[in-house]
């Protein structure tokens, strides 16, 4: 058949507008159809996220009290954070806190996952008294730990002491705030995290542990070599969500230490906290958000590019 | 911390958090501005805040008063924690709001006279004929900068001891005069704490039987306080925190200094006498009155404080209390002599209607309803005979703190970024107070620390 064969008759309609233009009339009308759902959540990202985002930018190269007109600092305030504030000190203190906080909590949330992920009655009950920290209010809870852990009438030491021991001043302590508060931490979201590891667990086929009970393997086999590397997903997921929280930790140093005694346990969003309202050095506060920021970037891409090559999405 | 864990609402936070500083600037912006809801009825609506709720029946009492002489006025009394006061007001100025008139305590003034914030009245004074001979003197000269005066002084106060004299009677104990400390021996005043402190077995701490490791009740408490913890100590020991109005650096990290706050120490973890620090807190400053419940649980016979909190007092314990005046150190008589003002604020649309209640709440009208209801010492010295006089009649001689505020007086320090440099100078010598160890090395930390708010202060 050749080309001239392939020509349409006259009487046929105009020849249809280009697909190009076809494809964003289409793209236009579901624009059209889209944005009044889109609009409000956008409006939030924009005024919530993206101008104080801009703002911080802006604010870490000048000096501001909140009262005085602001004027150009350059990068006086990164040097301040570093030279006054001690910042790089409680990056320190905050990544000691996340060594404490994130593999303990990751474990336990773990290991409440599998002993709950089995058709035994009352496990939904169980499941539910887990996750109640999780919907208590931080600050609430704070107080309730401080309590608990009181020097010298606190339930910990009390408790203690009718074995003969004497606890130490769990929070007055520059040893043990730090442990206290990431236990505090641990025990506040270790159900929240257990919720997704049983999600994971319950996508993974049984007949995987079927096949691999009657090849031999143990217990042990069968959660290193299925349930691990299947669990991958998840783990990321808990892993970079769980880090970029711990990093942000504020509320129970706030309520139980005020980054003391010392600097113990003067994580960096305190710090930010302190430089900012307290001090209302508001330059030298946006420049160590900034320096934050930068840490937990790095760190989630770190995360990102480790899972990579090791998560399996499927499995078939 | 409330987290999230949804990627969206994860990255939002990762923003939030890191925008703390710009998210000022929002909440700043939302702020109302010195608002009046009365004025649709023509009525002026003031703006009145303070911290002290203890304080606020009198304060009640005395505005209705003022609202009674001037009835186009209504006067709300906004009441805020302490240590969110001046973070809170400050946030509120910065979008040309907050209150119409406010309380400023000394740490506060620097930071907000240098801003701008605080109203000059020195022509109104003037003008209005304000005798400002009937204020304590102190008081006056602590509130004036540059020729100009801020506010009008509505009362002092100072640091005493107030002691359970049902204690001291079961126990056979006089109430001493005279007594001095120093630094190598403790001289009078440890001996007399060490007569104080019983343990379990009802040996006092001057007996070779006493158990330091099981003490019934301590003779002080010693907490990690400027005002009514180690300044009035450092002062007896010829120390001041910074060495003149708007410094930049302090001045308390000195051979003088460390061994002030060595001797603060031993107290507690030498000679046994001053409950430990991890009995006042987790930094053992006692911020939120652990010191007034070891006192009212009989843990301790006699706690460091300021007369403020006289009016509370009572309620919490179930003993007949008494007053000790502060001891002697080696430079002498010393107290920590502070007082308030009210300030009017610059952006107050209602200028003319604050000026009355200052006038009012400054008049020896108000202080007398004040003074005369206990609530506190009028700044007009004429008038400290109503609060002597209400505390009487009730049982409680209030004297040592009136006799103290003719002693020499140092002021709580007034320089930008004293109030972060108090809070942090409290976190470094914590260690110090919680367990006695390194108290140079937390001296010389809390000094670095402070010298870097001091620095740096907006």
């Amino acid at each position: 058949m050749g080309l001239a064969d392939l020509r349409l008759p006259s009487s046929v309609a105009p020849p249809a507008p280009p697909k190009w233009r076809r494809t964003g009339r289409r793209r236009l009308r579901q624009l059209a159809t889209a944005g009044p759902f889109i609009l409000p959540s956008l409006a939030g990202v924009v005024v919530f996220l993206l101008i104080p985002v801009v703002l911080v930018l802006l604010l870490s190269f000048v000096k501001w009290n909140f009262l005085q007109p602001p004027h150009w600092a350059g990068f006086a305030n990164f040097v301040t954070m570093a030279r006054y504030h001690h910042v790089f000190h409680s990056l320190a203190i905050t990544a000691y806190y996340v060594l404490w906080n994130i593999p303990v909590q990751t474990v336990i949330a773990l290991a409440l996952a599998m002993l709950l992920n089995r058709r035994l009655p009352g496990m939904g009950l169980f499941r539910a008294l887990y996750v109640l920290p999780y919907m208590s209010t931080p600050v609430a809870m704070a107080v309730v730990w401080s309590w608990l852990f009181q020097a010298q009438n606190g339930l910990v030491n009390r408790l203690l002491l009718i074995a003969g021991l004497h606890g130490p001043n769990w929070l007055g302590d520059q040893a043990t705030a730090l442990p206290v508060i990431a236990m505090m931490a641990t025990w506040q979201y270790a159900g929240y995290n257990m919720l997704f590891f049983l999600a994971g667990l319950q996508t993974i086929p049984s007949q995987l542990y079927e096949s691999a009970s009657i090849d031999g393997a143990s217990g042990w086999q069968q959660f290193r070599r299925i349930t691990l590397p299947l669990l991958n997903p998840t783990m990321l997921f808990v892993l970079v969500t769980d880090v970029i929280g711990s990093f942000q930790v504020f509320d129970q140093v706030y309520v139980t230490t005020q980054g003391g005694p010392g600097s113990a346990t003067e994580v960096i969003n305190y710090n930010i906290y302190a430089t900012g309202f307290q001090n209302f050095d508001v330059g030298s506060a946006s420049a160590m958000s900034l320096l934050l920021f930068g840490v937990i970037l790095v760190i989630t891409v770190l995360q990102f590019r480790f899972f990579r090559n090791r998560t399996t999405y499927e499995v078939s | 911390m409330l987290r999230r864990r949804f990627p969206l609402i994860t990255s939002r936070r990762l923003a939030l958090a890191s925008a703390g500083a710009a998210i000022a600037v929002t909440a700043a912006a939302c702020a109302a501005a010195p608002s009046s809801p009365g004025q649709a009825s023509g009525k002026i609506n003031l703006t009145y805040a303070q911290w002290q709720t203890a304080e606020t029946p009198g304060y009640q009492q005395s505005i209705k008063v003022f609202e009674k002489a001037h009835p186009n006025i209504h006067v709300t009394i906004e009441t805020f924690p302490y240590p969110n006061y001046q973070p809170k007001l400050t946030t509120e100025f910065s979008s040309g709001g907050g209150p119409d008139i406010f309380w400023v305590n000394t740490p506060m003034i620097a930071s907000w006279l240098k801003d701008g914030v605080m109203e000059d009245l020195t022509a109104k004074i003037k003008a209005a004929h304000i005798n400002l001979g009937q204020y304590l003197p102190t008081l006056v000269s602590l509130h004036r900068f540059g020729g100009k005066l801020y506010g009008l002084p509505k009362d002092w106060d100072t640091i005493a001891y107030f002691y359970n004299a049902t204690y001291f009677a079961k126990h056979h104990i006089t109430v001493p005069a005279g007594l001095s400390w120093n630094p190598a021996s403790g001289g009078s005043w440890v001996h007399f704490l060490r007569e104080l402190t019983v343990d379990t077995h009802g040996n006092n701490a001057l007996s070779p039987k006493f158990d330091p490791n099981s003490v019934a009740t301590y003779a002080i408490d010693d907490p990690n306080q400027m005002q009514w913890g180690f300044e009035p100590f450092l002062a007896e020991n010829g120390v001041n925190i910074i060495g003149k109005p708007y410094a930049k650096n302090v001045a308390f990290d000195t051979p003088a200094g460390r061994q002030t706050f060595q001797f603060l120490s031993d107290l507690m973890y030498k000679w046994h006498v001053a409950a430990p620090g991890s009995a006042l807190g987790a930094d053992g400053a006692a911020n939120n009155g652990e010191d007034q419940q070891l006192f009212a649980k009989g843990k301790v016979a006699m706690i460091e404080n300021g007369d403020w909190i006289t009016s509370g007092l009572p309620a919490e314990v179930k003993f007949k209390l008494g007053v000790l005046p502060f001891p002697s150190g080696p430079s002498g008589n010393w107290t920590v002599l502070n007082g308030l003002i009210d300030s009017i604020n610059t952006h107050s649309t209602h200028q003319q209607a604050a000026w009355e209640l200052e006038q009012w709440l400054g008049s020896p009208a108000s202080q007398k309803i004040l003074g005369a209801g206990g609530y506190i010492w009028p700044g007009i010295p004429s008038l400290d005979p109503l609060f002597l006089k209400y505390w009487q009649r009730k049982g409680l001689n209030m004297q040592p703190f009136l006799a103290e505020s003719h002693w020499h007086t140092v002021y709580w320090p007034v320089t930008p970024g004293m109030n972060q440099a108090q809070l942090d100078i409290a976190n470094q010598l914590a260690p110090a107070y919680l367990n006695g160890r390194n108290v140079a090395g937390a001296v010389s930390a809390a000094a670095k620390q402070a010298n870097g708010d001091l620095a740096t202060a907006g």
